[in-house]
């Protein structure tokens, strides 16, 4: 059985894990518990089998996990994204309307994640927010480099259909 | 003219940028780290009861098998006694067939030991990293609170000295501001009783000089005017000035 020291693993990619969760999360609360079921996995997953690079484990449990958040977010219907923690301070660039804009463009696109099949919005996190390559991802994931690039392709086709309908619809509204 | 840029890669950039607190806070770091190391530690003593379990059948199984082994070593014995024509001796079978069953016996004891032992190697290894690092963890810990106590130790010490220092300098204080009272009462005595003295002494000459005046003027006014009379007339002067 590996022998794991967890301080040193935590310490070492908790900020990484973290940063991925709240990316997609956007809150507090929900990072801090998708941060603890992230490493719970990985503890079940080193049980398992011997883990070589515990960062890209990492990287997939957390955008796995943090998606699974989503999707029941979206299943309990709470659309709105709860940005009152980082979001509601002022950035460099304070301009209101475009603030709101890209707000909504993130919260949008967590949507998206949300309703796309687990495996297609995890290839696209890792792809695209974690800077994995395919060959990385398809290791991670046990699937076929191609099969990678294929799921990317399809998730990316999904998520602009979604985020095109949902733009569409905030104008109509305003 | 620039291409406008697909929504999805708008989307991947504002999430890519978005704003993260830094993280994790320590708490959740800690509770983390304790949960995943109690959970950690009690799966291996799972594993480890499993172990044993393990190895209570395989000496159940080695037992069952010398057990087997005896019992087809003496059937075989009675069949050879009793199908033998003539009666063989028995202390020279007992000589031929001890060693032999021995050295068996032995054998497999030995390659049991072996196989046990190569598969609990690395379980023993993980196991004695586990346990030094548990000692290590609790001798810094020992060490720590050790240090502690005695820097408490030492700073109370150190307050205590502190105030005994103190409670002395405001005895010699409040020692040296009685005795400038006491100097100053003393000091305030003598001055009135000196006052007064000189007011006594005052007063006197004063009236022997007046004295020594009526003397003076009786010597240099004219014969009728005898004291009585000047004294008289001192006197009808007072009263017009009153």
């Amino acid at each position: 059985m590996q022998v794991i020291d967890w301080q040193v693993v935590v310490k070492k990619h908790g900020p990484m894990v973290w940063q991925t969760a709240y990316r997609l999360l956007a809150n507090y609360t929900d990072t801090a518990d998708c941060f603890q079921e992230t490493f719970a996995s990985a503890l079940e997953f080193s049980r398992r089998q011997h883990v070589r690079n515990f960062s890209a484990l990492l990287a997939r449990l957390a955008t796995a996990r943090a998606i699974d958040r989503l999707r029941q977010r979206l299943q309990k219907s709470h659309t709105s994204t709860n940005l009152a923690d980082w979001a509601s301070v002022p950035g460099d660039n304070p301009e209101p309307v475009e603030e709101l804009q890209v707000q909504e463009l993130a919260a949008n696109l967590r949507k998206a994640l949300a309703q796309l099949p687990p495996q297609q919005a995890q290839v696209f996190c890792l792809r695209y927010l974690n800077d994995m390559s395919y060959r990385r991802i398809a290791k991670e994931l046990g699937i076929k480099t191609n099969a990678a690039g294929v799921l990317l392709h399809r998730a990316r086709a999904k998520l602009r259909y979604l985020l095109e309908k949902a733009a569409v619809i905030e104008e109509r509204q305003v | 003219m620039e291409k406008p840029k697909d929504i999805v890669d708008k989307a991947i950039d504002v999430l890519a940028k978005a704003d993260v607190p830094p993280g994790p806070p320590q708490e959740l770091t800690d509770a983390t780290v304790a949960k995943l190391t109690e959970a950690s530690s009690s799966f291996q003593e799972e594993v480890k009861t499993i172990k044993i379990t393990e190895r209570i059948k395989m000496i159940k199984s080695l037992i069952k098998f010398a057990a087997a082994a005896l019992i087809l070593i003496g059937s075989g014995y009675a069949i050879g006694l009793l199908s033998a024509q003539k009666t063989p001796d028995i202390e020279q079978l007992y000589a031929t067939l001890e060693p032999a069953i021995r050295k068996k016996v032995l054998e497999d004891i030995e390659r049991y030991w072996q196989v046990a032992l190569a598969s609990n190697y690395a379980q023993l290894k993980d196991e004695f990293q586990q346990q030094y690092r548990r000692d290590l963890s609790q001798f810094a810990i020992e060490t720590l609170a050790a240090t502690n106590a005695v820097t408490n130790q030492r700073l109370e010490q150190l307050i205590e000295s502190i105030n005994t220092a103190q409670m002395q300098d405001r005895r010699w204080f409040t020692a040296a501001v009685e005795q400038i009272e006491l100097n100053r009462l003393r000091d305030k005595t003598q001055l009135s009783n000196g006052l007064e003295s000189l007011a006594v002494q005052t007063a006197d000459e004063l009236e022997q000089t007046k004295q020594d005046l009526v003397l003076l003027l009786s010597y240099t006014q004219p014969s009728r005017l005898v004291p009585n009379e000047f004294r008289n007339s001192n006197n009808t002067n007072e009263r017009s000035k009153q």
